[in-house]
């Protein structure tokens, strides 16, 4: 079979998505968390390594951008109503149009006649309330960091945790070399 | 831009990884087969996503490691025809054009036909300069795919001249480093890389005279004059033809900056609300005055 033949397209992503399986990849390697330089214990994962930080890199441009699985997912039932094909939508998430010249180069011949100055408008609004910080966003985001605290996920926690497990696994051997000197004696 | 490709292949696991998930060995293997690799009319495979079914593992005699039919996601870099990209301005060149960076891929390129009316390639800077004239906006009609119109095309060419000495051209310079968009055009795979192809240039309007003229001179010459001429007409055509300027890669992207709104992002950003404000309230002040 010729190495064409093995390739099948099963659909097209966009740069949210591939951002998101660069650092699930990431975690499931074990690696640093946050850290976007990464050297590779072995030389022949080089390549990899590099692709995904410039990757990283390239799609992660603007730092002020908080984007979200929810907020694309509410993006993509709004948009229904314009009828877009997948490409435009994939591109308007790509590229967050900020003007009504942006958005009718991403758009087909099709699309630009339909939709009208107005809904245009309201297309660009959209796009940028999936990508900007809100204060929704700010309230969402301290409410997890109290329910982080209340279930003892926080690192004090963690670290109070090992302590304990410490003293009760010392306490453990004390009681194993008591044992082994009272049956010597 | 982005791909899933779904793929089958066999993986060879040694012996020393039998004790290991297989899932990571799997996906470590297929990396390094594939990562940063472009399969031709495909596009660049750029790592695997998730391995999707697993084979049974055969061992075949002598030799002991297991060989795994795999199938498994692959993303893809593969830009398609009327997209829009943006990406850094990596170089400048007279007969490439303007060389384009995504980070992760270099060979993007928009040739010198395909940049916006007016560029000139300006040789001290070693830069693609737009000479910009900004005309009045009554006559203009914004064309988003064919580029701004005026009511007398055929005269654009003679009027600019004396536009250019009534109306100041701005000259906005393509800088090394900074932000450009532009729409894909088409794509190029290279299966040869090893041999290379000599183009003819496109000569106009002056092959039906250079053919007269030689007619002419070649029937009152002797024979053996006639063999010299033509073996001196063969190298001057081996000579006149042009290598290709773009270099042997096997993925080549070609886009266009022709449109509105192309270009460098900087030239047709809007201007912050606060200017716009001051503006007004400059305006307003005059009006008071007057």
């Amino acid at each position: 079979m010729d190495l064409q033949q093995r390739f099948k397209q099963s659909g097209m992503i966009t740069g949210f998505e591939v951002s998101n399986l660069i650092t699930s990849n990431r975690r499931l390697r074990g690696d640093k968390k946050g850290k976007r330089k990464i050297t590779p214990r072995n030389p022949l994962d080089f390549e990899t390594y590099w692709l995904e930080y410039q990757l990283l890199n390239y799609l992660d441009e603007e730092t002020e951008t908080y984007r979200t699985r929810s907020k694309l997912l509410t993006f993509l039932e709004k948009v229904k109503k314009y009828d877009l094909t997948s490409g435009e939508i994939i591109q308007i998430l790509d590229t967050r149009p900020n003007n009504l010249l942006e958005l009718y180069l991403l758009l087909t011949t099709r699309s630009r006649e339909k939709i009208l100055d107005q809904e245009m408008l309201e297309l660009i609004d959209l796009s940028k309330k999936t990508y900007m910080w809100t204060d929704e966003d700010q309230i969402k985001k301290d409410k997890n960091k109290k329910r982080k605290k209340e279930n003892g996920k926080g690192k004090k926690k963690k670290i109070e945790k090992d302590k304990e497990q410490e003293q009760e696994n010392e306490k453990e051997m004390e009681m194993e070399i008591i044992k082994d000197e009272d049956e010597k004696n | 831009m982005f791909f899933l490709y779904l793929i089958t292949d066999t993986a060879t696991v040694p012996p020393s990884n039998f004790s290991k998930n297989i899932d990571k060995i799997l996906k470590v293997y297929f990396n390094r087969k594939y990562s940063n690799k472009v399969v031709i009319n495909v596009g660049l495979v750029l790592f695997v996503s998730e391995i999707v079914k697993i084979g049974k593992a055969f061992v075949h005699v002598g030799d002991g490691s297991a060989h795994i039919n795999t199938q498994f996601r692959v993303v893809v870099f593969r830009p398609y025809s009327d997209e829009i990209i943006e990406g850094e301005i990596l170089d400048c060149d007279p007969l490439k054009g303007v060389q384009i960076s995504c980070k992760f891929f270099q060979d993007i390129y928009i040739p010198p036909k395909a940049l916006k009316k007016g560029t000139k390639f300006d040789e001290t800077e070693s830069l693609w300069v737009w000479h910009f004239v900004p005309k009045d906006p009554e006559d203009v009609e914004l064309d988003p795919i064919g580029g701004s119109k005026s009511d007398d095309d055929e005269d654009d060419e003679n009027n600019s001249e004396n536009d250019e000495s009534n109306q100041e051209t701005h000259l906005l310079y393509m800088e090394i480093g900074r932000k450009i968009r532009f729409r894909v055009n088409s794509i190029k795979f290279k299966e040869d890389l090893s041999e290379e192809k000599l183009i003819k240039p496109i000569i106009e309007n002056n092959t039906q005279q250079n053919k007269q003229n030689s007619s002419i001179s070649i029937e009152n010459e002797n024979e053996n004059e006639k063999e010299n001429e033509k073996e001196n007409e063969k190298e001057k055509e081996q000579n006149s033809l042009i290598r290709d300027p773009y270099p042997k890669v096997p993925l080549i992207v070609f886009g266009s900056v022709k449109e509105d709104g192309l270009g460098l992002v900087e030239w047709w950003a809007d201007p912050d609300e606060d200017e716009l404000l001051d503006e007004e309230n400059q305006d307003n002040d005059e009006n008071e005055e007057n």
